[in-house]
């Protein structure tokens, strides 16, 4: 592909990104006192940048790579029989299987070390937005990608007919991550949401809400979790670097043992704690200001 | 009080019909991909590039206005490469 077009691609879905979810964070903001500049923007539009106009191709490769390698598993038979379903059928077998698959990628992010190392980057936002859905470690998205797609290679389904829910999955993703707050009412046991995703992103790593388009998943193993107000903060209890290139070098560099000695719900408490003073300590300043 | 809810109103359209555009946008796209290509004096010429499609299993929110230009003799090669996009679906990377 042109790199001058990838360009110009990617400063179009930046500013359409931007047109489009920067009024609804303003109008129905999830958090209302963090603003567009918050800290760190620059780290995720980092993320962006790379995503859209490096990563991409990495991707790209893989996804060409594995579907090679995958294309004759299954036979062509079974595979016309596949396209030649209603596509609103092959849109809920797509749905249903790629949720599946992803849901238990997930979990396991979320619980091997190994995985965790790469998708952590993901986690280490502290503001979430439209902007900090980008911020994710490139083989973490090799990984996520490759998994959601692996029902699609294996089986066959055809990008023709089902490009609309392709799409659709790609913008809502974002959607998820944006400051919104926009209760779907029952719709929410159907569809993700921010209301949702944004628990998942929660300081306790465990804290539930795997599932990629649909709750559905996490409703059957148990992982659904919906209280009726935001996640006090965001992130991950232990200290990360706040760079883009150090955060990308981190999960390949050598395991340091310091801190880590300590259990998961301990750092999330110091965390916890930690963040507490903080906020005491700026409302503190703010009242010395006034007097 | 009328007039925040007329914006809220107001902003939740605009939302609901960027999305439907962008998706239609896309669907678009490929569907032109797929079966509207013209071939000129032996070029394959799309209204969209190879790297829109690719796009579409890698990037889903990626936009592009690029129009191709493929050569016929590459186009033989060229289902290797896009088998992914042509035989199969994919979606996004977020979580």
């Amino acid at each position: 592909m042109d790199y001058y077009k990838t360009l110009e691609g990617t400063g179009l879905s930046l500013l359409f990104l931007a047109l489009v979810f920067i009024p609804m964070e303003k109008v129905f903001p999830a958090k209302p006192r963090q603003g567009i500049f918050r800290s760190h923007w620059v780290t995720d539009l980092f993320y962006f940048l790379g995503q859209y106009l490096l990563w991409g191709f990495g991707v790209i490769w893989a996804l060409s790579y594995f579907s090679f390698w995958l294309n004759d598993i299954v036979p062509h038979t079974f595979r016309h029989k596949i396209t030649g379903q209603p596509w609103w059928l092959q849109a809920i077998e797509v749905i249903v299987l790629s949720d599946f698959i992803i849901y238990w990628g997930h979990r396991l992010q979320h619980k091997a070390g190994f995985l965790w190392r790469f998708h952590k980057v993901h986690h280490s936002a502290q503001h979430l937005d439209w902007l900090a859905a980008h911020r994710e470690h490139p083989l973490d998205s090799i990984y996520t990608i490759g998994l959601i797609n692996l029902p699609a290679f294996i089986i066959g389904f055809p990008l023709e007919t089902l490009s609309a829910l392709i799409a659709f999955r790609g913008i809502w993703a974002i959607y998820i991550h944006s400051n919104v707050r926009l209760p779907l009412g029952p719709l929410r046991m159907l569809i993700g949401s921010p209301e949702l995703h944004h628990w998942h992103h929660d300081l306790d790593r465990d804290r539930g809400n795997y599932a990629n388009i649909s709750p559905i998943m996490d409703i059957i193993f148990g992982t659904y979790v919906c209280p009726d107000h935001e996640p006090e903060k965001f992130g991950i209890p232990e200290s990360f670097p706040k760079n883009y290139f150090a955060q990308l070098s981190q999960p390949l560099l050598p395991k340091k043992k310091s801190r880590s000695s300590e259990p998961a719900e301990v750092r999330t408490t110091i965390a916890r704690i930690n963040y507490d003073e903080a906020e005491t300590g700026k409302l503190e300043s703010q009242l010395e200001e006034l007097n | 009080m009328r007039r925040n809810k007329t914006l809220r109103i107001f902003t939740l359209a605009f939302f609901c019909l960027l999305i439907l555009g962008f998706i239609a946008f896309k669907t678009g796209a490929v569907d032109r991909y797929f079966n509207q290509a013209e071939v000129v004096n032996g070029e394959r010429k799309d209204s969209i590039s190879l790297g829109e499609i690719d796009s579409i299993l890698s990037n889903p929110t990626m936009l592009s206005t690029s129009k191709s230009v493929i050569a016929i003799d590459q186009k033989i090669k060229f289902p290797a490469k896009a088998k992914a996009g042509k035989d199969s679906l994919a979606a996004t990377p977020k979580k």
